[in-house]
């Protein structure tokens, strides 16, 4: 079932990910590195649900 | 045979004098054995053992000797106990001449006297006993309700019955085990912690949207079936603040940052009690701000081949700014840290509150900032460097405004809270460096760099012209200054002992703007001119009403009182403290007593019994 982008909240939904992928690049990363695999977190969520 | 160290007992022998011999014999040669026995414990031999030692040293055949041993033994049965456990017979005795049991001794062992002492401490000391380290403090761990409950929290019914328990979204990381839903039982409804993040809702959304749309909080659309690169670019900043608002405010602080960079909590290693301990020795040591390159390399050989290099290097940043010992002093690009015990740099003849009130104007009324009316910030900061006059006051205390010029050319505070920066100021015309402290403004006190009074008053006069430029180092500038010949004058200078100004002859080889020198040919009347308290000087128009006082022209008429050009206000006026010529003449229009003039200030001194009260209220400030 597809994630309802209407349910998406900036900072919470997904950031369980986003962290888990901190975990394993194993190094420290920019705000502008989190953020843009933040935003290709939700977008897989949104997009890949969508298409499945 | 020599017969043991520790006598046995000397035991009666029964049987013919041949049996008595060999029982004897085979007795000594047990108590040799048992020599470091305790007396109570048998010892064990066998009758062949015995045949094969007593014939050794009589040179006769074992296998006949077993016999007579054993009949000899048996004789004597009272000292020697037969112990036949079905596959041999062994005769066992003990050091007191006969055969007993062993028996345990159990009524004192150390695990006894250790844990039921005779004398125990009392409870109130117990946790000597056991601990020396402090016990963790308690704290309330706020409890993380994360995305999985958030989107499956079900709802209640009017009774407290659950009616709704919505399948999980299927994200790809939260795998749903069919098992484990069964077991779970439905909790009631928790508290949902929400952050202050941007909680998207589109009630009315302004562009139509389809299933792949959001609708950011000002409105825009955000179409998640564009690229990644294509949200980024329209929509990066809002995800950025949504971002690091939500790490911030995240309970369990599962993300944390130094600086500009973010790393997972749980993949930083830990500093115990003695890296910090060695850390800050070593800081001391230096006796300046260490890098924490430095640190890593010289405290824990760190190399940065390393595989862990950059992780461990944010760990020691991250970890040392969460301890109390530790200041970190440095920019983006010089890390540098400050620990409890170091030398405090910059000049201690006035305190930091009093400086940061003095220049707390360029932060309560930045237009009377006119630091930019020369250059602009875009040409200092892609010149990198910034030319300026010194000031007396400047001069004087070694201190540089953290103006809107020097916002645009000095580096920025790396972190929110950071109150300083280390800077290395090098002079290459001298050979020589300085280390100076950058104090960055706060809500209500301006900022200042200082610790330049060595260098200043060794090689500048107020009124200097001198440069301060950038190098590759982000912690380390340079200051330079355009030599001349010598020049002779007699330059103001301030007596701290007798609390008043005084001209000194002074030789001095540096380009200055003659307006500015605080010299006696300048500004004769500076002579004799009280250093006022800090408190007095923390009003301008009280500094300023005192210089007028001192230096002014007498002005005759029906309103007394005294009229002093504007450049030599100012000039008075920056010899007890700070002020720009804008703030000068902006606070002085605003004064019922002082009426600024196109050229001149004149001041109307209050009545006799006003000032008397005002004084008073100054000792009251400063006590």
């Amino acid at each position: 079932m597809p994630i309802d982008v209407k349910s998406i909240r900036l900072g919470e939904t997904g950031l369980e990910r986003l962290i888990q992928w901190l975990r394993t690049s194993n190094q420290p990363q920019t705000l502008e590195a989190i953020t843009a695999k933040y935003v290709e977190i939700l977008r897989s969520l949104v997009v890949e649900e969508e298409g499945r | 045979m020599s017969n043991p160290t520790n006598a046995p007992a000397q035991p009666t022998w029964n049987g013919s004098s041949e049996q008595q011999t060999l029982a004897e014999r085979a007795f000594n040669v047990m108590m040799l054995q048992s020599a470091f026995f305790p007396e109570n414990v048998p010892v064990r031999q066998t009758v062949a053992n015995l045949a094969a030692f007593i014939a050794s040293q009589d040179g006769v055949d074992a296998t006949a000797l077993e016999a007579s041993i054993s009949a000899a033994l048996e004789a004597n049965s009272q000292i020697f106990r037969r112990i036949d456990d079905g596959e041999r017979v062994v005769y066992a005795t003990t050091r007191l001449g006969y055969y007993t049991e062993p028996q345990i001794d159990t009524r004192h062992t150390f695990a006894k006297r250790l844990h039921e002492p005779e004398n125990p401490l009392p409870i109130d000391d117990l946790s000597v006993v056991i601990t020396r380290t402090r016990p963790a403090l308690t704290t309330i761990e706020p409890v993380f309700i994360s995305d999985y409950w958030q989107q499956r929290s079900p709802t209640t019914g009017e009774e407290g019955e659950i009616i709704n328990v919505a399948p999980i979204s299927t994200s790809s990381d939260v795998e749903l085990d069919e098992t484990f839903e069964d077991e779970v039982e439905p909790v009631a409804v928790a508290p949902v912690v929400v952050a202050p993040a941007a909680v998207v809702e589109a009630p009315t959304p302004v562009v139509a949207a389809n299933s792949t749309t959001l609708v950011l909080p000002g409105g825009a659309a955000l179409d998640f079936a564009q690229s990644v690169e294509h949200i980024l670019a329209a929509h990066g900043s809002t995800f950025q603040a949504a971002l690091s608002a939500a790490i911030d405010n995240d309970p369990l602080r599962r993300i944390v940052a130094f600086g500009d960079e973010y790393f997972a909590e749980e993949n930083i290693p830990t500093l115990s009690k003695g890296d910090l301990r060695r850390i800050r020795e070593y800081i001391v040591e230096q006796g300046e701000p260490m890098p924490d390159t430095s640190i890593l390399s010289d405290v824990y050989y760190r190399n940065p081949r390393d595989n862990d290099y950059v992780t461990f290097r944010f760990a020691l940043n991250y970890r040392l700014n969460r301890e109390k010992d530790f200041e970190f002093v440095g920019v983006q690009g010089a890390r540098l840290w400050s620990a409890k015990g170091l030398p405090a740099v910059g000049t201690k003849r006035l305190k930091t509150s009093e400086l940061g009130q003095f220049y707390s104007f360029l932060e309560e009324t930045p237009h009377f900032d006119d630091s930019l009316k020369q250059t602009s910030p875009d040409d200092i900061k892609q010149n990198r460097q910034l030319s300026r006059f010194l000031s007396f006051f400047e001069w004087e205390y070694g201190v540089l405004p953290y103006d809107a010029a020097m916002k645009a050319l000095l580096p920025q505070p790396l972190l929110p809270e950071q109150r300083t920066a280390i800077l290395r100021i090098e002079s290459p015309q001298h050979y020589s460096f300085y280390l100076a402290e950058l104090r960055y403004p706060t809500a209500n006190r301006g900022g200042w760099l200082h610790g330049l009074e060595d260098f200043f008053k060794e090689h500048l006069v107020p009124g200097a012209l001198i440069t301060l430029s950038a190098t590759d180092d982000p912690s380390v500038w340079t200051l330079q200054y355009e030599e001349t010949s010598g020049a002779d004058v007699k330059l103001l200078q301030q007596d701290d002992k007798k609390g008043r100004y005084a001209f000194v002859k002074h030789t001095f080889y540096c380009d200055a703007d003659n307006d500015l020198i605080a010299s006696q040919e300048r500004l004769p009347r500076l002579k004799n001119m009280k250093v006022l308290t800090p408190g007095e000087r923390r009003r301008l128009a009280t500094t300023a009403g005192y210089v007028l006082e001192q230096v002014g022209q007498p002005r005759p008429g029906d309103r007394a009182g005294f009229e002093l050009s504007i450049d030599d206000l100012f000039l008075g006026v920056n010899v007890q403290r700070p002020a720009t010529r804008s703030y000068l003449l902006g606070e002085l229009a605003e004064e019922q007593d002082f009426l600024v003039e196109e050229a001149a200030v004149i001041y109307f001194p209050p009545p006799e019994d006003e000032t008397s009260v005002e004084n008073k209220n100054f000792v009251e400030d400063d006590e």
